[in-house]
């Protein structure tokens, strides 16, 4: 038979260190369409902004959070509700550190509750930190954490 | 004295709603996921979704802000920094105050998006409060917006934005 693990609070989550190069950010901000400058005119975001460099979108360290959740869950799962404070900006070039760790399971009869808190970091500068709670589905199917 | 941020025609943006229709567009999805590392066939391949038991195939749940900016960018109704001043991009226009960071965002959902719903999005302005920042006083402007498909409530997303001069 098969079955979906379901994961222990106090273990780590899914992570991933990425990295958004310029085209990276262009190709962001033309899939959301938003051409706010700060996200590719160097000039602008330095000069009439104040910023270090080009910045790395608010929302994309939110959809890599969520890509990180998506790819942890089994297939058939979904995120339930999804909050993100951004704390810090992150720049082009720039490693990011994506970290989460699971904080509090509850059991339903189809499905357990996650809850998952999710840190993005470049070095020791914190950018980003969400929680999220997904439903973690328990029916026996394909997934990609499925076991035998 | 510094006067107030807070001005009164400010003020009144509290409490203001816009409604507008959208379309689930999967190629719009499908590009984003791409970019941010979404690959569940559930996105991507009609068959599989429904082999799945999903109505078609689903929008990735993150992309529910970007489902209003959808359609053609008219240069015309851009800022001065590339800002959209289009009611559907979800920008809330605030008189003197130029710069824009993200705050936070809250995200619910009871439903999931598929591609061709079409989708009624009620954006009101929640709240709008004045801080002193470390370096600056700034506005926090909170929205909330809400998703609405035929059959009832399906998401709502609320977000806050730090507005500075």
């Amino acid at each position: 038979m098969t079955i979906h693990r379901i994961p222990q609070p106090g273990t780590p989550g899914p992570s991933a260190l990425l990295r958004a190069d310029a085209l990276a950010l262009f190709l962001f901000s033309v899939a959301t369409r938003n051409p706010h400058r700060v996200h590719y005119d160097k000039t602008w975001a330095t000069d009439v902004e104040g910023l270090q460099d080009v910045v790395v979108h608010g929302p994309l360290h939110a959809a890599r959070f969520s890509a990180l959740l998506e790819g942890w869950m089994p297939t058939g799962s979904h995120i339930l509700t999804f909050r993100v404070r951004q704390e810090g900006a992150a720049f082009v070039n720039e490693d990011v550190r994506y970290e989460s760790t699971v904080e509090r399971v509850v059991d339903r009869s189809d499905a357990a509750e996650v809850t998952v808190s999710l840190r993005a970091r470049v070095g020791d500068r914190a950018v980003a930190r969400a929680e999220a709670v997904v439903a973690w589905t328990l029916t026996p199917g394909a997934g990609p954490i499925a076991e035998q | 004295m510094t006067p107030s941020l807070l001005t009164d025609e400010i003020r009144e943006l509290v409490g203001t709603s816009s409604v507008s229709e959208h379309r689930v567009i999967a190629e719009d999805f499908q590009n984003w996921a791409r970019l941010v590392g979404i690959i569940d066939v559930i996105h991507f391949d009609t068959d599989a979704a429904y082999a799945r038991g999903f109505r078609g195939l689903v929008m990735p749940s993150l992309y529910l802000p970007h489902l209003t900016r959808s359609g053609p960018i008219d240069p015309s109704l851009l800022g001065p920094d590339g800002r959209r001043q289009d009611a559907a991009s979800g920008v809330v226009e605030l008189p003197g105050l130029h710069r824009v960071r993200a705050g936070g965002e809250e995200y619910t959902f009871h439903e999931l998006l598929c591609a061709a719903d079409l989708v009624s999005v009620t954006r009101t302005v929640h709240n709008i409060t004045e801080k002193e920042g470390r370096a600056e006083p700034f506005l926090l402007v909170e929205t909330l917006t809400e998703f609405h498909l035929p059959t009832g409530l399906a998401a709502t997303f609320r977000q806050t934005v730090v507005a500075l001069p």
